[in-house]
C-alpha cells in the first residue's frame, strides 16, 4: 500500500501502555508511525509552564516530532474505566502541546472516554481514521485487527519486560512469545578483575546473580511512564534485573483483581490510574511476590496522595510482612539514590526469606 | 589471626576499620575528604598500615558508603555493600536489641527499622540535606564556632528560637535574622538544632514507626546539641555506639569477614604511594550517552565503570594518551 504520510507518536504518558495498539491501527490505514527519540544527546528537557516531569516529557518529545509528522497522535484522555477519570493533565495534553508548539502541527486529539459509549476506544478511534480520510469499514478493520494483536502483545508481557532491555519492550516487530533467550553470557572481561567485584554485582562472592536464574519476584507498580520511561526512572528495572528481581507489574492483573482490592475502600479513589495503582499495591502486598516498589513522580498530586492512603491503609489492616519501597523520580534525581536503595532492599528482602526458611 | 578491612568513603569523610576474628577493632582512621576521596582513601590506607605490625595481611577486605564502586576498583575489594546494609550489620551484632537506627552522616541521612535483629524497612533523605552534618559545619563556620563548641553551646541555650528548618537555604537566612534582632547565639544554636531534628523526623522517618531502643550513629552522633534534641523529641534514650561515626566501615569490615573470601583482591597497603586519578568522558559508541569513569593507577587503566554495555570493564591496560 502506498505510504499516506506520518503519524507522529510521542514517547511519552501513555504511550508506555498503548503504543502497540496505536501503531498497528495507523499502519492497517497505511501510515507510517514515527515517535521520537530520547531526550537527545544533552538530555534537554524542555520546560514547557510549571508541571510534572512526565509533562514535561510529553512536551519534549512532542517538539521532536512536529517537524517530521504530517500529524502527531495525542488522544484526549479523558477516562480509560468504565466509572473512573483521567488525572486533569491528561485532558488538557493535547491542548498543552498545540499551545507549546504554537499551533504548527495537526494534532489527531479526539477524546477517549470510557464512561460514555460514543466515546469508547472504538468510536474514537474511528473518529480519528475519519480525519485521515479512512470510512468506517477501513477504521473498524483496522481496530479490530490493532486489538487483537494488542491483546496477544499483552499475553507475553511479563516475558518481555524481563527479557528484554527496557528500549525495546515496545517494539512489536519483536514477536510473542519471544523467542527463548540466548543462554547466559559469563561475565565479560577476563585476568584478575574479572573476579574483582563488577559494578553492578553487589556482592560478588556468594550472590552477583547475573546470568542464573533471578532470586526475587518483585513488583514494581506505579504510572506507565515513570516505570517503563527511563528518561523518568534511569532504567531502574534493568538495575533490578542485574540484581537478581524478575518484575512483575499491574500490567498483568485483570480488573477484577484491582477492584477486590479497592472495593472497600472507605473513600472511591476517581483516578483510573489511583484506581490501578492503590489495586496493584494492595494486590502484590497481600502475597505472591517476595517485594513491592511504588515508583512516583515527585511533582505528581495524585501520586502524593496516593503514597500517604496507602502508608495509612496498610497501617489500619495492621502492616504488611512483604517489604515496600517507595522510590520518587523528578528530573534531578540520580543513578546513585537509586542503586543504593534498591540494593539495600534486596537485602532486606534476602534477610527475610532467610529468616522465614 | 585472620584480620578484615572495611572502608567507608562517604560525602564528607573516609572511615576504615580493621578488625579480628573476634570483631575487636584493631586499627581505625576517620579522615576528611576534602573533595578528593581517591587521595583520601590512599591516606587513610597509609594512616592504618602505620597502626599495624608491617607483616600484617589482610584476609579481607569490603567497601561501602556512597564511593563504594570507586573505592572498591581502588583497593581491590572483596566484597561492595550499600550503607544501609553496611550500618545495620554493625549495630546488630552490637546491640541485638534495637529496633531502630539513626544514621546522620555528612550529606545522607537514614532511618533503619529493625526488628527481632532484621531489617524491614528503611529510608534516605531525598530531595533535602538539611540537617546533615555538613550544614551544622557550615553553620558553625559561618558562627566563628568549631563543631565540638557549637554542640556545648547547643545546650546551654535557656530560650531556643524557632528556625525555619525545612530548607538549609531558608534555616540560615532563618538564623541571620535572629541574629540580627539580638538573640544570643546559643539560643539559635539551640533553636537550630530543635529545627533539623523536626525535620529529620518529619522528612526521613515520616510513617515509619520508631519504637526504642533507638542507636544513633553517623558523624552527627558526636553533636551534643543534636543528640540532646533528639532525645527531647523521642522522649527517650538514645544509644550512642562507641565507634559511632565508624559504624558504616565497621560494618563493612564484618561482612567483608562473613563473606570470608579464599584469597583477598587487595592490592596492598603500597597502593597509598602509586599515582592515581580518574578521568570521564562521554562514550559514542551508541546513543546511550553513558558516561564512562576510567580509574588510572601507576599509568595503568585497572578499571571502568559507567557503560551500560560494558565494554569499558576490561582488564587491566596501560594508558593510552
Amino acid at each position: 500500500m502506498e505510504e499516506k504520510g506520518r503519524i507522529g507518536i510521542p514517547k511519552a504518558l501513555m504511550f508506555y501502555r498503548y503504543f502497540p495498539l496505536w501503531k498497528i491501527f495507523f499502519e492497517e490505514l497505511g501510515w507510517r508511525v514515527i515517535v521520537s527519540n530520547g531526550l537527545g544527546k544533552r538530555g534537554r528537557l524542555i520546560y514547557f509552564e510549571d508541571s510534572c516531569l512526565p509533562m514535561k516529557l510529553l512536551v519534549t518529545h512532542s517538539m521532536d516530532l512536529k517537524d517530521r509528522a504530517d500529524h502527531l497522535f495525542l488522544p484526549r484522555l479523558v477516562s480509560l474505566h468504565r466509572s473512573y477519570i483521567m488525572c486533569p493533565k491528561f485532558r488538557g495534553a493535547p491542548d498543552i502541546v498545540r499551545l507549546a508548539t504554537e499551533g504548527t502541527v495537526s494534532i489527531l486529539d479526539e477524546t477517549i472516554d470510557l464512561r460514555m459509549r460514543e466515546h469508547s476506544m472504538l468510536q474514537s478511534f474511528l473518529r480519528t481514521g475519519k480525519r485521515l480520510g479512512a470510512d468506517e469499514k477501513e477504521g473498524k478493520r483496522a481496530f479490530q485487527k490493532a486489538e487483537r494483536l494488542f491483546t496477544n502483545f499483552q499475553k507475553g508481557w511479563e516475558d518481555r519486560i524481563n527479557q528484554l532491555p527496557t528500549r525495546q519492550f515496545f517494539e512489536i516487530d519483536i514477536p510473542t512469545p519471544l523467542p527463548p533467550p540466548p543462554s547466559p553470557s559469563p561475565v565479560k572481561g577476563g585476568g584478575e578483575l574479572m573476579e574483582s567485584p563488577s559494578f553492578l554485582d553487589v556482592k560478588p562472592v556468594e550472590d552477583g546473580c547475573r546470568g542464573e536464574k533471578p532470586l526475587f519476584r518483585v513488583a514494581f507498580v506505579g504510572h506507565p511512564y515513570n516505570l517503563f520511561d527511563t528518561d523518568v526512572n534511569k532504567d531502574v528495572l534493568s538495575f533490578a534485573k542485574s540484581l537478581g528481581m524478575r518484575i512483575i507489574t499491574p500490567e498483568g492483573l485483570s480488573e477484577k483483581e484491582i477492584d477486590a482490592q479497592v472495593s472497600d475502600l472507605s473513600k472511591e479513589i476517581y483516578w483510573s490510574s489511583g484506581r490501578e495503582i492503590v489495586g496493584s499495591l494492595f494486590h502484590f502486598l497481600s502475597g505472591g511476590v517476595d517485594g513491592v516498589v511504588f515508583l512516583t513522580s515527585f511533582k505528581c498530586g495524585i501520586d502524593a496522595l496516593l503514597q500517604e492512603f496507602v502508608r495509612r491503609r496498610l497501617k489500619v489492616r495492621g502492616g504488611s510482612s512483604i517489604p515496600l519501597l517507595i522510590l520518587s523520580l523528578d528530573e534531578h534525581s540520580g543513578r546513585e539514590g537509586l542503586t543504593t536503595r534498591l540494593e539495600a532492599f534486596r537485602d532486606v528482602m534476602e534477610e527475610r526469606k532467610r529468616s522465614n526458611a | 589471626m585472620a584480620l578484615y578491612l572495611g572502608i567507608d568513603v562517604g560525602s564528607i569523610t573516609t572511615k576504615m576499620v580493621v578488625i579480628d576474628e573476634r570483631d575487636e577493632v584493631i586499627a581505625d582512621v576517620y579522615l576528611r575528604n576534602n573533595g578528593r576521596p581517591l587521595e583520601a582513601v590512599q591516606q587513610g590506607l597509609e594512616m592504618i598500615s602505620s597502626r599495624l605490625s608491617r607483616e600484617t595481611i589482610l584476609d579481607g577486605v569490603a567497601t561501602t558508603g556512597s564511593a563504594r564502586h570507586l573505592a572498591a576498583y581502588l583497593v581491590g575489594s572483596d566484597l561492595i555493600k550499600n550503607e544501609i546494609t553496611a550500618h545495620s550489620i554493625a549495630v546488630i551484632d552490637l546491640f541485638p536489641g534495637a529496633k531502630t537506627i539513626f544514621e546522620i552522616g555528612g550529606q545522607d541521612s537514614k532511618v533503619i527499622i529493625l526488628r527481632a535483629g532484621v531489617v524491614v524497612d528503611f529510608a534516605m533523605n531525598t530531595v533535602c540535606a538539611a540537617g546533615t552534618g555538613s550544614f551544622l559545619d557550615q553553620q558553625a563556620a559561618r558562627l566563628g564556632l568549631s563543631i565540638e563548641e557549637f554542640g556545648r553551646l547547643a545546650q546551654r541555650a535557656k530560650h531556643p528560637v524557632r528556625v525555619a528548618g525545612r530548607c538549609t537555604v531558608f534555616a540560615e537566612t532563618d538564623m541571620i535574622h535572629k541574629q540580627q534582632i539580638g538573640h544570643s547565639i546559643e539560643d539559635i544554636i539551640g533553636g537550630l538544632c530543635d529545627s533539623l531534628v523536626q525535620n529529620y523526623l518529619n522528612n526521613v522517618c515520616r510513617g515509619k514507626e520508631i519504637l526504642s531502643p533507638v542507636v544513633f550513629q553517623g558523624g552527627v552522633a558526636a553533636n551534643q546539641g543534636i543528640r540532646k534534641a533528639l532525645e527531647r523529641e523521642l522522649e527517650t534514650e538514645l544509644i550512642i555506639p562507641e565507634h559511632f561515626g565508624l559504624m558504616g566501615a565497621l560494618g563493612a569490615a564484618k561482612l567483608a569477614k562473613r563473606a570470608k573470601p579464599c584469597r583477598t583482591q587487595f592490592k596492598g597497603f603500597e597502593l597509598s604511594r602509586k599515582p592515581c586519578f580518574t578521568r570521564g568522558f562521554e562514550c559514542e559508541e551508541c546513543g546511550n550517552q553513558c558516561e564512562v569513569i576510567e580509574l588510572v593507577v601507576d599509568q595503568q587503566v585497572v578499571a571502568g565503570w559507567g557503560d551500560l554495555c560494558e565494554r569499558y570493564r576490561t582488564s587491566p591496560r596501560p594508558i593510552v594518551g
